[in-house]
């Protein structure tokens, strides 16, 4: 049990890294609209059109890692009573 | 027996011609296309926000002969305003901040212009207004780009008729607490101040 809730924790710790990193390393908040910027050709007009898509931020990181820690700290405890 | 009717005619075609040409347009802001857009940004010590409104609509009458006699009103629906965080987006529209239920549309009035430099089919100007934000309405003057653009409604697509484009452009800052915005809370993630830049293409289609 202390053994798959450790690789649970890692795998927690690396996968969402690795998925933040992946999905454009965001340093804001998690994003669910993404923003494009397009040029009306006529008027110039610079203008941003929303669409819904998912990055995740910092926030989203911290709570993984958060999710990880105790995860690691019930391996221990396990440990302990065991 | 015509040939006065005629005359009549011939001279007054013209004549009502130029007057039409050199006559107010009309232009409206609810763009087919949804360019039309508001950006707003707020710089925080902790956080930064950014966000963009395209529910724009309204009208302003511009005389391309009198660039400066510019007159109207635009609209922004609150509803239309989004951030890149639905959460975010969600506190925006709520009640301690522009509370959208209450009051859904923020509002822009002309009310005078000043200081007109034109240089070809550009004019810049100061504007003064009344802007309308929660409920809230002051006097403000905000720098504005007026570009006019005869002839090119048909180019750019979107509407299927011959006619006239007006863009607006304009970058200016407004602060939160003198509309009432949660005034004074917060300041350490929601800046005070809010700067917007909007960029809106009039039509007048003939």
């Amino acid at each position: 049990m202390k053994v798959w809730l450790s690789a649970l924790a890692s795998v927690l710790r690396i996968g969402s890294l690795a998925l933040w990193f992946l999905l454009g390393a965001n340093l804001g908040w998690t994003k669910t609209q993404i923003f494009e910027t397009q040029i009306d050709p006529i008027t110039q007009i610079e203008f941003v059109s929303a669409r819904r898509g998912f990055q995740p931020g910092l926030d989203l990181l911290a709570l993984s890692w958060i999710a990880a820690e105790t995860l690691s700290l019930a391996a221990l405890f396990i440990r302990k009573r065991n | 027996m015509h040939a006065p009717r005629l005359l009549a005619a011939l001279v007054l075609a013209p004549a009502l011609a130029l007057a039409a040409a050199a006559a107010p347009i009309t232009f409206d802001f609810r763009d087919p296309k949804r360019v039309n857009n508001i950006v707003f940004q707020l710089d925080a010590p902790l956080e930064s926000i950014n966000g963009t409104g395209n529910g724009i609509s309204g009208t302003a009458t511009f005389d391309p002969a009198n660039p400066a006699a510019v007159t109207g009103k635009i609209t922004l629906a609150v509803n239309s305003m989004v951030t890149p965080n639905g959460s975010m987006t969600d506190h925006l529209k709520g009640d301690r901040w522009l509370d959208a239920a209450t009051h859904p549309e923020i509002t822009f009035e002309i009310v005078r212009t000043e200081n007109p430099r034109t240089s070809g089919n550009d004019t810049q100007l100061d504007v003064t207004g009344l802007l309308t934000v929660k409920g809230v309405t002051r006097e403000i003057t905000v720098p504005v780009r007026l570009t006019y653009l005869p002839g090119m409604l048909r180019a750019r697509g979107g509407i299927d008729a011959d006619g006239d484009i007006l863009v607006v452009r304009s970058n200016f800052t407004i602060q939160r607490d003198q509309f009432g915005i949660n005034a004074g809370q917060n300041l350490d993630r929601v800046a005070n101040d809010i700067n917007i830049s909007l960029a809106l293409a009039g039509l007048a289609p003939r």
